[in-house]
């Protein structure tokens, strides 16, 4: 039973890994959106952020497997995939921005006066400073995913919850629900730590900073 | 726009009342997270360290496995282990403890952030009116610190409701079960109305605690600044 749900702990941290990354694209798609695009795509920008935010993740879930069953490439692992960033994409989206807005005006000022073009300057002066602030609260957003991603033991993907839950049902035993619990601990507790020294670290900054 | 409004009649009541469930489930288990948060809270800020190790352990616990498997050990094992003894707890009641106990996790945190926001300063001046820990607790501190934590109480108050939907996954005929049930036997543009709707009243149920959010949070901020 171990090498299973030890299998299905590697499906579970692979499942996350993929969602963060198409969700900090997504995110750092829409919160420049919403900083520096025209007033409707803004808007739109920002009922992305609501939407995601103010519906549940399974109800995402099913909406995507379910909703979006009749086209071929709609599988469990590509309904997974989508549900996780998209949902997460609205999260990171607020955390960037968040990031970018606490970067100095006189920042971009000062670009400007160098003649900087807006692209240019959130690439090369804006997003440097400001990706130190995200790193705490994505690092934060990761350990959500990972706990997220249990809902996809509800659409047939073998992730750490299904195989715990298939173990526990066929034996009526509830060991593989604790071995899964301690699974679970295993990744999100160095990553919490993690960000819990980054955060000190990054107040530590700012402090000398000033 | 008429087949909206004919989906919507085909199942406004069922809808209905499975968004009562969740909010009844939600203020439920919110009432649940939030005694157990203050607690939580007191036994993280203790100066007895077993206490202190026993809050954090129920912390890190909660909040480190997924509310699915919390969910399977409530309703499979725990009240497996109930049924044999003749005990059979309602599922409303297992639903709700378990998702209070799993807030009462983040809580703790909320709450315990509020209290070290106090000043010192405010203790020191109750205890030398002569107050015991006790009142100083309850008649200073606590006050002052619900105000700080009001925005991040509302923000997880938020995703308590969104994840009072796992409560499907242990038979619980909440908004999210009832808009599967109902949508799967449905073609594609009745079921996409069907979960709009589910979507729509959840947004309807999370939006104003957001809003109440932003609002105590601008408040507070001017208040600082």
């Amino acid at each position: 039973m171990l090498p299973q749900l030890l299998g299905g702990a590697r499906t579970t941290l692979i499942f996350c890994v993929a969602s963060l990354a198409i969700a900090l694209t997504i995110g750092l798609l829409v919160a420049c959106l919403r900083l520096v695009a025209p007033r409707p795509v803004g808007i739109l920008a920002a009922a992305y952020v609501e939407v995601f935010r103010n519906t549940p993740i399974l109800l995402q879930l099913y909406m995507v497997y379910y909703g979006l069953s009749q086209f071929q490439f709609v599988d469990a692992t590509f309904a997974g995939i989508a549900t996780l960033s998209l949902n997460y994409g609205a999260y990171e989206a607020e955390n960037i921005r968040a990031g970018l807005q606490s970067v100095d005006r006189g920042q971009w000022e000062a670009a400007q006066t160098l003649g900087m073009r807006t692209f240019r300057t959130l690439r090369r002066v804006i997003l440097p400073q400001a990706v130190r602030l995200m790193i705490p609260p994505v690092t934060n957003d990761f350990i959500y995913l990972l706990k997220d991603s249990a809902i996809l033991s509800l659409i047939t993907i073998t992730e750490l919850t299904a195989v715990a839950h298939h173990y526990a049902d066929q034996n009526f035993d509830s060991n593989p629900y604790i071995f899964a619990a301690i699974l679970y601990l295993c990744l999100s507790y160095p990553a919490s730590q993690f960000a819990h020294w980054l955060e000190r670290r990054v107040s530590r900054g700012i402090a000398g900073a000033a | 726009m008429s087949t909206l409004w004919s989906t919507w009649q085909l199942t406004d009541s069922i809808l209905l009342q499975g968004a009562w469930l969740t909010i009844r489930l939600s203020v439920a288990a919110l009432a649940v997270a939030l005694v157990l948060g203050i607690l939580g809270a007191l036994g993280r800020l203790s100066p007895i360290r077993a206490v202190r190790a026993l809050a954090a352990a129920y912390v890190e616990i909660f909040r480190g496995t997924p509310i699915l498997i919390q969910l399977y050990v409530s309703n499979y094992v725990i009240v497996g282990w109930l049924n044999d003894r003749n005990v059979n707890p309602d599922s409303f009641i297992v639903g709700a403890l378990t998702l209070g106990i799993n807030y009462g996790a983040y809580m703790t945190e909320v709450f315990r952030a509020g209290i070290l926001a106090i000043d010192r300063g405010q203790r020191e001046a109750a205890q030398s009116l002569g107050m015991r820990n006790a009142r100083v607790f309850r008649r200073i501190v606590l006050p002052q610190a619900i105000r700080v934590v009001i925005p991040p109480m509302a923000n997880n108050f938020i995703t308590l409701i969104q994840d009072s939907s796992y409560l499907s996954a242990i038979s619980l005929v909440e908004l999210t079960n009832t808009s599967e049930a109902i949508a799967s036997g449905q073609g594609l543009a009745i079921r996409w109305q069907i979960y709009g709707f589910a979507g729509a009243l959840y947004f309807l149920m999370c939006y104003p605690v957001a809003l109440v959010a932003r609002r105590t949070e601008r408040r507070l901020r001017r208040r600082i600044g």
